[in-house]
């Protein structure tokens, strides 16, 4: 019986988003802030860190439009110098295989988001790989600090990216570092690649970041009136537009009372 | 929660002409059900690898509401709609939308109903884990599916236009999320078809 009516009414999508690790682990913050590193160097990627600064705005912007997701990012500027971030190898918290390779030189475990460009090779496998993401910072089960490092070696192709696709490219290793892995969907961010325009995320995201970060609103509060709502951003809400909506109203029936009024036959009294 | 949710929408069907005969519902003008399809995000989400945006989807959606009349042409309606559950299928994560939704109408002409109300907007996401290969640079890496059941409960500001005729109505209703943040406001959409059923 279940699998008749499942059967009648189920939609089925082909492909799925994924997670970074098995434990399904996410920022402990739904507000996280994303830094450029102060001493980072860009040359070979072909820009400077104040254009690498300027990425980051529009970058988070896809992750924050997100309704049904409370994740809150932030443009936080340049953040303080973390050690080896440059020149040092990106190894995960529990990789000590990674770790142990390069000892003295493992790029120093980070709070919230930092962004930089890093010349080591062996970070990046191949040139073709533009960046490389890696949360290298947990408090137990939760995602305290995560490392984005963009391809900085002589061979990189990052320089080659329009800025529309650089930004695409960031957004996508954001994604990473808040604890999304990669989809087979051509249309999510999470797609593997970059594609040929990079507008929206996809549904894949879209579900995927709300499984990370579901919003939560108490249903008591409707429309903000017992001041469950706040702004994502932990401000208060703006002044809502209920005197636009009631005037609106107001008119719309009268409009249509007005309509009615026209409409009416029109009826001959008798002499 | 799949067979208690089927069990809970079966017997509301089937219990919807005696409650609307009851006392407690002497008001009730008539009970409605409903059949749809529902659009999540219209222009918010992209569609395709050239940036198309998606404005429509398929996912059909039931439900069933009430007609309480306030006053002359203004009327109350609750009602609740389920869409059905999307299986995306290797991962077998399941997503279910429930939609419990209060409207005020206004019929302004005798096939015409307009709806303003608000609604709970509640996405329940089912993860039953496991694990993926999946291409990453020049080579794979595991990733991993969800393996909890988790939901995002959203407050809508819902609009509606709804055509009838005789029993039957043609409905566009949308629902604004976030809309005191607009970095966040996106719009979803169910075109429906009712079905009145009027109390003897």
């Amino acid at each position: 019986m279940k699998f008749i009516l499942l059967c009648l009414f189920m939609t089925t999508n082909l492909f799925a988003y994924t997670l970074n690790n098995n434990f399904g682990s996410s920022f402990k913050n739904h507000k996280v802030t994303v830094f450029v590193d102060e001493n980072t160097n860009c040359a070979q990627a072909g820009m400077t860190v104040y254009e690498l600064k300027s990425l980051i705005g529009p970058a988070i912007k896809f992750w924050n439009n997100v309704p049904t997701s409370n994740l809150v990012l932030k443009n936080g500027g340049f953040s303080t110098a973390t050690n080896n971030i440059n020149h040092g190898r990106l190894c995960a918290p529990t990789d000590d295989s990674c770790i142990n390779s390069a000892p003295g030189n493992v790029i120093a475990p980070v709070e919230d988001i930092i962004i930089a460009c890093n010349d080591l090779g062996t970070n990046y496998g191949s040139s073709s790989v533009l960046a490389v993401t890696v949360p290298n910072n947990f408090s137990g089960r939760k995602i305290a600090g995560a490392v984005i490092i963009i391809n900085e070696t002589a061979q990189t192709i990052f320089d080659d990216l329009s800025r529309s696709d650089k930004i695409g490219v960031l957004a996508h290793e954001i994604g990473h570092a808040i604890g999304l892995g990669h989809t087979e969907d051509k249309a999510a961010l999470m797609y593997f690649r970059t594609v040929d325009q990079r507008s929206k995320l996809g549904k894949d995201d879209m579900r995927g970041v709300s499984y990370l970060y579901p919003m939560q609103i108490d249903a008591g509060g409707l429309l903000g009136g017992c001041g469950t709502i706040t702004n994502a951003d932990g401000s208060p809400p703006s002044n809502p537009p209920f005197w636009q909506m009631g005037a609106a109203l107001i008119l719309m029936i009268a409009l249509f009372e007005l309509l009615k009024l026209l409409n009416r036959p029109k009826t001959c009294s008798a002499a | 929660m799949l067979r208690k949710i089927m069990v809970l929408l079966i017997s509301f069907v089937f219990s919807a002409p005696a409650l609307a005969e009851s006392e407690g519902f002497s008001r009730l003008k008539n009970i409605y059900f409903n059949l749809g399809n529902h659009t999540e995000f219209y222009n918010g989400l992209q569609n395709d690898a050239s940036g198309g945006l998606r404005k429509i989807d398929f996912a059909p959606a039931i439900g069933l509401g009430f007609n309480l009349p306030i006053y002359q042409e203004f009327g109350f309606f609750p009602e609740f709609n389920w869409v059905m559950p999307q299986l995306i299928e290797e991962s077998n994560i399941i997503i279910n939308t429930f939609m419990y939704r209060f409207d005020f109408g206004y019929d302004p002409l005798s096939w015409l109903r307009l709806r303003l109300g608000t609604g709970i907007m509640h996405m329940n996401q089912h993860g039953r884990g496991g694990k993926s290969k999946q291409r990453n640079g020049n080579g794979t890496s595991t990733f991993y599916y969800p393996d909890e059941n988790r939901s995002s409960i959203n407050n809508t500001l819902d609009a509606g236009v709804e055509f009838m005729f005789e029993n039957y109505a043609v409905r566009l209703q949308t629902y604004t999320y976030s809309v005191f943040k607009e970095e966040r406001r996106q719009l979803s959409y169910t075109l429906f078809l009712t079905y009145y059923w009027e109390k003897q």
